[in-house]
């Protein structure tokens, strides 16, 4: 009997450190969740409207993975900026955007403006992910 | 000086007095094939990754960027390594460039590049000369990979398919590195180059 003492005491620790686990909700806040089979596939689809609000931020409808955005180089203005030849067929970032906080016109667009994804952000498809307009919802692939 | 030479002239130029003609040329044969076989395994060494990382400079600048690109990581796990993009693989250009690249030993020794900020400084000299290089050689180590008559057009993004007929066809005078500047490294301040080629897209 002496020698299950110890034995009994570890299986009713771990027993109460995964109840304990099992009833905090904020378990999962210190790591990551579990990682998608596949990674999401972009959504090519240009007519998309920003997300429930009309005054929202374009979603982006192509892959952005790579691209530089820095205080050096911003990958995405190659061709939204004003210097990108129209023929691309990019939509332009808008003037709004190369005004400064004091109202001044920046040639390389204003600095707060320059991590595009703090408010654009890409398209994808699958996983529920809710970027769809309110009126059609999520789109299926 | 004149008379020391001239015996080393006559020595040269006499028949060989102690060694058979066999031991001469097999002797000639052999340390040729230790010679020349050493020499391209040392250009060989020097074209490897891990050389050229084991200078800090490269691996914790270029080398630290590489790794978040395509040519480094990817869903087929192919990959380029520095010397498939900095080394054409054709010999006499290899040994044109190898001879370039004694300078890059100067300036390691002289740490011309050792800190981050006189990196930064001089990202864009050292951007430049790679640029010119690819453009001279029309690109010869993108190709070494990617050909246009391989290329499934229908698979890229409009932009892409346009430029790519029009490149391929020969409408425009480009190359690869006239439009795909930063591929595998940070861009610096690319205010006054042209990201495209002569505006015509």
């Amino acid at each position: 009997m002496m020698t299950l003492k110890p034995l009994a005491c570890a299986l009713l620790m771990t027993l109460t450190t995964m109840m304990a686990h099992a009833e905090d909700p904020a378990r999962h806040l210190d790591q990551p969740g579990p990682t998608p089979m596949m990674g999401p596939e972009e959504d090519r689809d240009h007519s998309r409207l920003p997300a429930d609000n009309p005054l929202g931020a374009p979603t982006i409808p192509h892959r952005i993975t790579g691209h530089q955005m820095d205080r050096q180089f911003n990958r995405c203005l190659s061709c939204h900026g004003r210097e990108a030849p129209p023929q691309l067929g990019a939509r332009p970032m808008p003037d709004s955007h190369y005004q400064d906080r004091d109202g001044e016109s920046r040639r390389q667009g204003a600095a707060n403006r320059l991590p595009c994804t703090a408010c654009h952000v890409p398209q994808m498809r699958g996983s529920g992910a809710p970027l769809g307009h309110p009126a059609t919802g999520p789109q299926e692939p | 000086m004149r008379r020391w030479l001239s015996r080393y002239w006559h020595i040269f130029r006499s028949p060989s007095l102690h060694f058979s003609l066999g031991f001469l040329v097999l002797g000639g044969f052999i340390s040729g094939i230790i010679f020349w076989g050493g020499f391209n395994t040392a250009m060989e060494y020097t074209n490897t990754e891990s050389f050229c990382i084991s200078c800090h400079e490269m691996q914790d600048n270029v080398y630290a960027e590489l790794k978040y690109t395509v040519h480094y990581h990817n869903r087929s796990g192919v990959r380029a390594t520095c010397s498939d993009c900095h080394v054409p693989h054709e010999w006499t250009n290899k040994m044109g460039r190898k001879m370039e690249a004694s300078k890059e030993v100067w300036g390691k020794i002289f740490g011309t590049i050792n800190t981050p900020e006189k990196f930064a400084d001089k990202r864009l000299e050292m951007a430049e000369r790679e640029w010119r290089r690819l453009k001279a050689n029309d690109s010869l180590e993108c190709r070494n990979c990617h050909e246009f008559e391989y290329m499934d057009f229908s698979r890229q993004t409009p932009v892409a398919q346009r430029m790519h007929e029009k490149a391929f066809s020969g409408d425009i005078e480009a190359t690869c590195i006239d439009c795909h500047k930063g591929i595998a490294h940070r861009l610096p301040d690319m205010s006054g180059v042209p990201l495209w080629p002569n505006g015509e897209p």
